[in-house]
């Protein structure tokens, strides 16, 4: 699926893009794109849709930012960029979050593909222009 | 004898532990290479198996400075109380750090008390001399964080701004990537603007408040730098130091505006800096002339107390000591606690 926005509109993307999720009876999402597109602010704008109640920033020093909701369990955004390996990102815990059964966001998973379960949302975020941009997603 | 503690702070990548006698800190030692050598190891990069083959040689090697420093012979049996950071962190890495403190609180009998990294962070101000008077206002800049925090007395805090997104350190970091520095190169950026001037306008976020965001900045330099590198391929490498300083200027330039309107807004006349990012030149003289220019006091802490360090941790313990705030053994780490609301 693919779904094209410009900024302004993120929340309105976001949205379907949560319904998807919802529907898709998914709980894990690795987001690929380069630095600057957008992974962590369109992740956050879905973590509101999903009732987020906690202050939303920046996993990259953290790894794993853990969320709470009002009605759901936790809400996992992570980023692997720091990690150098699986064995790092087990130490970190992200195993723990990702097999918890709860939403996990996780940015620059390729430092530890190995260790994502056998089914999961797979999104790239594209740089169309300064105002746009196109996210696209299936079930891998 | 004095009230003494020993700190763990194992939040993040770095293993440390600090001896502190009524509130004075005796020794705070950060695992390094040295301590490696000495024990005949080599330094892990990151989480908590480093920490655990840290955290005993960090605290002997804290006891014995402390030793040096008192002038008398110091062991476990000395402490009064054990400290570790609660929170925030990366999980299994605060886990190393608790589950130590937990066993010698259990072994000694003696209180064990969790503290909050960041709060820790704003009291590391109470190491300097002179140290602020309370009230004070600190901006807190880290890789992780950017906050300006109200500090009332040493337990009551507010925080009045946050980040919304990337911490400035990152902004740092991260900008540094785009134009092809190695990570981390939130140090590199420093030294390259001091020979640059700031001549490249880059758009700064209007964020409500006093809250930060520094992710839609990252994006703007990217910009910039795809539109110059189009007309000239050579552009970073013919414009280094001039490009530094100016993404230094302007993050440091988001930073100041909200910590001034935060002075303002609260007539508070005691400012403080914390966190690793204190240690970058430009952002300490900005701070300074900004102290001048709308006549507040300032403070930075020494280097050892402004990056991730137990001595922080140390002095927050010790005021939680004596407002005997204890934690008993079946507390745990928490990767991510809101406070200050």
């Amino acid at each position: 699926m693919t779904i094209t926005y410009a900024l302004n509109e993120i929340e309105k993307a976001a949205a379907s893009f949560a319904g998807y999720l919802e529907e898709s009876g998914m709980k894990v999402v690795i987001f690929n794109a380069p630095m600057g597109a957008g992974k962590t602010t369109f992740i956050t704008q879905v973590c509101k849709v999903l009732g987020v109640t906690s202050v939303l920033s920046s996993p990259t020093y953290a790894i794993i930012n853990e969320y709470a909701t009002a009605a759901n369990g936790p809400v996992y955004h992570m980023d692997w960029y720091r990690l150098e390996d699986e064995h790092e990102a087990i130490d970190a815990g992200v195993e723990d979050a990702l097999y918890s059964g709860n939403y996990c966001f996780v940015e620059w998973p390729v430092k530890a593909e190995g260790l994502l379960p056998a089914h999961y949302i797979n999104a790239h975020i594209h740089i169309v222009s300064e105002t746009e941009r196109r996210i696209e997603f299936n079930l891998s | 004898m004095a009230n003494i503690i020993l700190a763990i702070e194992s939040s993040c990548d770095d293993t440390s532990a600090a001896i502190c006698a009524d509130g004075k800190i005796l020794s705070n030692v950060i695992a390094s290479q040295a301590i490696h050598e000495a024990y005949g190891g080599v330094v892990p990069e990151l989480a908590s198996r480093a920490h655990m083959q840290n955290l005993l040689p960090t605290v002997n090697a804290a006891l014995k400075k402390a030793e040096t420093e008192l002038g008398k012979p110091l062991s476990f049996t000395d402490l009064n109380a054990v400290a570790f950071t609660q929170s925030p962190g990366l999980i299994g890495s605060l886990m190393v750090g608790c589950s130590y403190a937990k066993s010698l609180a259990l072994t000694l009998n003696i209180p064990l008390i969790g503290v909050h990294h960041m709060q820790a962070h704003v009291l590391a101000n109470l190491l300097s001399d002179p140290a602020p008077e309370f009230p004070f206002l600190c901006l807190t800049v880290s890789g992780g964080h950017t906050q300006i925090v109200l500090c009332h007395s040493p337990l009551n805090m507010e925080i009045l701004g946050e980040t919304i997104d990337d911490a400035a350190g990152e902004a740092f970091d991260k900008t540094a990537k785009l134009i092809g520095l190695p990570y981390p190169g939130g140090p590199l950026i420093d030294k390259y603007a001091q020979s640059g001037t700031p001549k490249f306008a880059l758009a700064e976020p209007q964020i409500p408040e006093l809250n930060f965001s520094f992710s839609g900045f990252k994006t703007s330099v990217m910009y910039f730098l795809q539109k110059q590198n189009k007309e000239n391929p050579n552009f970073i490498g013919e414009n280094l130091n001039d490009i530094c300083a100016s993404i230094q200027h302007h993050i440091i330039n988001i930073l100041m505006k909200k910590l001034v309107k935060a002075v303002k807004q609260t007539c508070i006349k005691n400012v403080c800096l914390a966190g690793g990012v204190s240690a970058n030149s430009g952002l300490r003289n900005a701070f300074k002339a900004a102290g001048e220019k709308h006549r507040f006091n300032t403070f930075i802490p020494e280097f050892q107390y402004c990056t991730d360090n137990a001595g922080m941790i140390a002095i927050t313990a010790y005021h939680q000591f004596l407002a005997e705030k204890f934690e008993n053994l079946s507390v745990s780490p928490s990767a991510r606690a809101e406070w200050g609301k």
